[in-house]
Formats: C-alpha cells, structure tokens, sequence
C-alpha cells in the first residue's frame, strides 16, 4: 500500500514581507519537501486560508496591523486543536507570551530571528505534528480493521 | 548610542552563498524604508513611523545588521510616546544615517 499522506504544512505570516522571505528561505532550506511552506504577510488572508484548509504548522508575527497573532493563533487552534503555533515577537514581556502560550502557543522566537533557533523550534513542532498524524492514523486504522471485522 | 557611524555596515551572513541574494535585496529595499520613515515623519503620522521602526527592529537583526536594532527599537519607543518630537526626529535621523551605511555582500567583496 503506497501513502498518499501529504506533506505537513507550514504557513509563515509576517506583515513585513523582508521578514516572510527570510524566514521562508531558512525554513525551504533547512526542511526541503519535508514541509509544504506557503506565506503570507497578511494576517486576515491567513485566516481566510486556515479556515479554508487548515495548516499543520503557524509561524506568526505577534504584532501586526488589522488582525494580531493571537487572534490568528486562536482561529488555527479553533480550526485543529492539533495546530501547532510558533509566534515571533519583539517584545519579550511576561504578559505578551503567557498570553500567547495560555491561548495555545506552541513556542515563541524572539526577534531578531536567530537561524538555528528558528530551525530548532520547527524541527520539535514537526516531530509533534508527525507523532499525531500517526496517532490519529493508527487509530483510524484500528477503527476500520474493527468494523470489517464485525 | 549617541553617534551614528558613516562607514559601511555589512550583514554578519553578507557572504553566505544562500543568504547573500536575500541580503542584497533587504539592502536594495533601504532607499523604500527611509522614504517611508521621512514621508511618515514630514506628515505627522507617527503611527507610520512607529510601525516601520518596529519592521526595521526585528528584521534588520534577522538580517545580520544587529547595529541597527538598538536604533529601531529607540525610534519605535520615541514615535510610540509621540510626545517629544524632537526626540522621534534625532532618532530617526540616527536610525537613517545607519541605513545608509547598509551594504550586500562583504568587506573583501570591494
């Protein structure tokens, strides 16, 4: 049986397009076909695009004009809990990232962006996403097997 | 961090194989991000000013211009309180003094 599996998805959204290119570039670099990358410096054409699809992975600014992160982070994780969501920010106050991680953060980077922070902070949320899909696939599996068997 | 240096500043990843093209094109971009600064500052959007020095802050550092951050990060402070213009003017200023300096590649490459 060959896997039709996708690769997961990581959607990258800054409202500086500098920034969009720069990380995008250390992500396709470091990950290759590992990871679907898609980007956006828009934060309500992301919405719109996780509400359409969902995404596997959300690399977003905190901070930006019309939509902040952390409404972006709460529409992804209401879209699939299973989300996992890195936020950038400049700011490194207590309330900025509790708030963030209370409202299911998965990680934050600080700016400027380090590259191998930034590598390593993908590699876990992959690693996560990974150990889901095949959780959720074992048990869908399982699932199946149970009612032909019936 | 009074002075503004006018000798040439270069990203610590100028002469990276892969990053030197995104690199150039950061700097290519510097004329853009200055006349937005001094078009924001000349009509009083403050907000403007405060929204790009905050662009500049996080990105200029990812790009290997640390010098830059601290400089962005006192014009975002000084646009954000608005209410010493003098303040947000030598800021910007400093702040665009360095951003002339910016260059792609490295030393060697001159």
């Amino acid at each position: 049986m060959t896997s039709t599996m996708r690769h997961p998805s990581l959607l990258i959204v800054d409202d500086d397009p500098a920034m969009v290119r720069l990380l995008a570039s250390f992500v396709r670099d470091e990950f290759g076909e590992e990871l679907d990358v898609s980007t956006l410096t828009e934060a309500i054409d992301a919405c719109q695009q996780i509400e359409l699809g969902g995404v596997d992975i959300l690399l977003t600014d905190l901070e930006m004009p019309n939509m902040n992160g952390l409404e972006l982070l709460r529409n992804a994780k209401r879209r699939n809990a299973f989300t996992q969501v890195i936020f950038l920010t400049g700011h490194s106050t207590q309330e900025a990232i509790l708030d963030a991680l209370e409202n299911g953060a998965t990680d934050y980077l600080l700016k400027p962006v380090d590259r191998q922070q930034l590598i390593a902070r993908v590699r876990e949320a992959l690693d996560r996403v990974t150990r889901w899909r095949h959780a959720l696939g074992e048990t869908w599996r399982q699932r199946r097997k149970a009612v032909q068997q019936a | 961090m009074t002075d503004t240096t006018t000798s040439a500043i270069y990203s610590s990843f100028g002469d990276d194989p892969v990053l030197g093209e995104l690199v150039e094109q950061y700097v290519a971009e510097m004329p853009d991000r200055i006349a937005a600064l001094e078009e924001a500052f000349a009509s009083g959007d403050l907000e403007a000013v405060r929204r790009t020095a905050h662009q500049m802050k996080g990105a200029a550092g990812s790009y290997g211009f640390d010098v830059l951050t601290d400089y962005a990060r006192t014009l975002e402070f000084a646009a954000k309180e608005g209410q010493d213009l003098e303040a947000v003017e030598r800021s910007l200023r400093n702040l665009i003094s360095l951003c002339r300096c910016v260059r792609a590649g490295a030393p060697s490459d001159e």
